[in-house]
């Protein structure tokens, strides 16, 4: 039994096919990389295996379980949390009610306790946001509201985070730091990470294993060092060589 | 604030309401007993549309539901006032979860248009049916209590709002508030954290119709009659001003605003059809200089005096 099984998933938008037909398997406990030139499909692959839009063709298992027709509540509550390309955190509310929320989403309507409001220092306290707890997220800065997205992430004890361009807009200094939240995401918290990133120098220091999209389509997978050398994955991003 | 004094300030008001009945005359204590239905109502709603961002325009509608429910039952079946208020509240609940189902997937304006229409069509209704519901004649239903005194029905009114107001408060401190404001801040980013978005919603529907429900047939059988004027927009949308007035998303707020607006009726009432105009241009003054409601400005004022 696979932990994340995609089968050959379509996702069409009108006469654009953005996901033509996908299949790829994750192992438990791997950081994977997913990469592409601009409107490859990245983002749309996460949509599906997230739940909100329902996929054309294809199924998607997760720990043996079929979520292809699943709402993104259910897919959350069965171990699979996200975070946006754009970072959506509840602007209104506090820091400590944002990561509330996950933990609300999870577990159901149960109440404060002093082990839940613990459970979200420890949350806070990891991505670094512990000083802002009582701050409205409306004003963080735009690595702050990514952290907050991390620990509301975190909060719904997923199994795999699907994290989406964390590292865009960040200067070197905050890459390397984000790198070992991310290392410490799966070494802390057991848990899976599939990651879309552009800043490849990056990804390239963290993840096991390259998954590379090209118009829609899995151009190909495999060790990092192996994938990038690929000549269909240079081509894919540079253009064809002219002879 | 230090808490003490707003203690002290919780006590003083507490006071001044229970002593109100015993040096307000009959007219003021009737406009007090009209205020406390208004800051259900506006209270009511704005649970929905302060926290979860549902502007709904059946509020008045379910408070007419109750209120002729609850009249039809007294009058056809001779339930008592208080017991028929409960079976308006039940009835009210069910249409809430009926056009709940029906319109919350559409968001925003959908769900406006779609309360809109609903609402209207039920006080045609009500106006038309005029064998059933006496038209615009209205009905005439028996008082709250078995005895009349405005005094008691005073009590009632206020209990059951201080009730009304306890259960909101507790609701917006529960997780189920949190859940409230996390769909209005963000629907998608509430559902990837497992919230069922759907439900929720539809829980915010169903309690705020409930408790228009329940005021609207206390209302009904303070007034003695009921009449399709309880539908009316007119209502909705004063309910609406309370709110907005007031502060929406805020506690305070509707009580502010349902206090302010009710009692400053009755000062420009004597200028007839200008008083719709002043109303207008409190509205328009509240939306530019405190877009927050008289909440806001005050909370803003607090924190400049603060700092």
């Amino acid at each position: 039994m696979a932990f994340l099984e995609v089968q050959n998933v379509v996702k069409r938008f009108g006469g654009l096919v953005a996901v033509a037909g996908v299949s790829f398997e994750i192992e438990p406990g791997r950081i994977v990389g997913l990469i592409g030139p601009n409107g490859a499909g990245k983002t749309t692959l996460f949509n599906l295996i997230a739940g909100t839009f329902p996929c054309d063709e294809g199924a998607i298992r997760f720990c043996g379980e079929d979520l292809t027709r699943s709402r993104p509540y259910h897919v959350c509550r069965k171990g699979i949390a996200r975070t946006f390309q754009i970072a959506r955190p509840f602007h209104e509310m506090t820091c400590y009610e944002n990561v509330v929320v996950g933990l609300i989403g999870r577990d159901g309507f149960r109440g404060e306790t002093e082990a839940r409001r613990r459970r979200v220092e420890e949350l806070l306290e990891f991505v670094g946001l512990k000083d802002f707890m009582h701050t409205e997220a409306r004003h963080l800065n735009l690595i702050q509201k990514k952290l907050l997205e991390i620990a509301r992430a975190l909060a719904t004890r997923p199994k795999l985070v699907l994290l989406d361009e964390v590292l865009g807009g960040l200067n070197t200094g905050e890459i390397l730091k984000a790198l070992d939240l991310i290392r410490a995401i799966r070494d802390r918290f057991g848990v899976t990470i599939l990651w879309i990133e552009h800043v490849m120098g990056a990804l390239m220091q963290v993840v096991e294993r390259l998954l590379v999209l090209d118009r829609g389509r899995l151009l190909c997978e495999g060790e990092p060092a192996a994938v990038v050398k690929d000549p269909r994955v240079i081509e894919a991003y540079l253009g064809e060589a002219d002879d | 604030m230090p808490r003490r004094r707003t203690q002290t300030l919780q006590l003083l008001m507490a006071l001044g309401l229970a002593l109100f009945p015993f040096f307000a005359g009959d007219y003021w204590l009737h406009t007090g007993i009209i205020c406390l239905f208004y800051i259900m109502m506006a209270s009511s709603w704005n649970l929905l549309a302060g926290y979860t961002g549902q502007v709904s325009f059946a509020h008045a509608a379910f408070a007419g539901v109750g209120a002729y429910v609850s009249g039809l039952a007294a009058i056809h079946f001779h339930l008592p006032p208080l017991l028929g208020a409960l079976l308006g509240m039940a009835v009210a609940a069910f249409l809430g979860l009926l056009l709940g189902v029906l319109c919350i997937r559409m968001g925003g304006i959908y769900l406006s248009l779609t309360t809109l229409a609903f609402s209207e069509m039920l006080r045609i209704i009500i106006d038309n049916e005029y064998e059933f519901t006496r038209g615009t004649m209205g009905l005439s239903v028996p008082f709250i209590l078995p005895v009349y005194s405005k005094t008691t029905a005073y009590f009632l009114m206020g209990a059951v709002t201080v009730a009304v107001l306890c259960v909101i408060r507790s609701i917006v401190r529960s997780d189920l508030g949190t859940a409230f404001r996390a769909v209005q801040n963000d629907e998608t980013a509430a559902a990837s954290l497992g919230i069922h978005v759907v439900k929720v919603r539809l829980a915010a529907f169903v309690i705020s119709s409930t408790m228009a429900g329940l005021a609207g047939a206390l209302y009904g059988h303070y007034h003695q009659l009921i009449t399709p004027e309880i539908l009316s927009l007119n209502l909705m949308f004063f309910v609406l001003a309370i709110a907005v007035i007031g502060g929406m998303g805020t506690f305070v707020g509707p009580i502010v605003g349902a206090i302010f607006l009710e009692f400053l009726s009755e000062y420009i009432r004597i200028y007839g059809q200008f008083h719709v105009l002043l109303f207008g241009l409190i509205a328009l003054a509240v939306c530019r200089f405190a877009p927050q409601g008289l909440m806001g400005l005050w909370q803003r004022r607090m924190r400049a005096l603060s700092s």
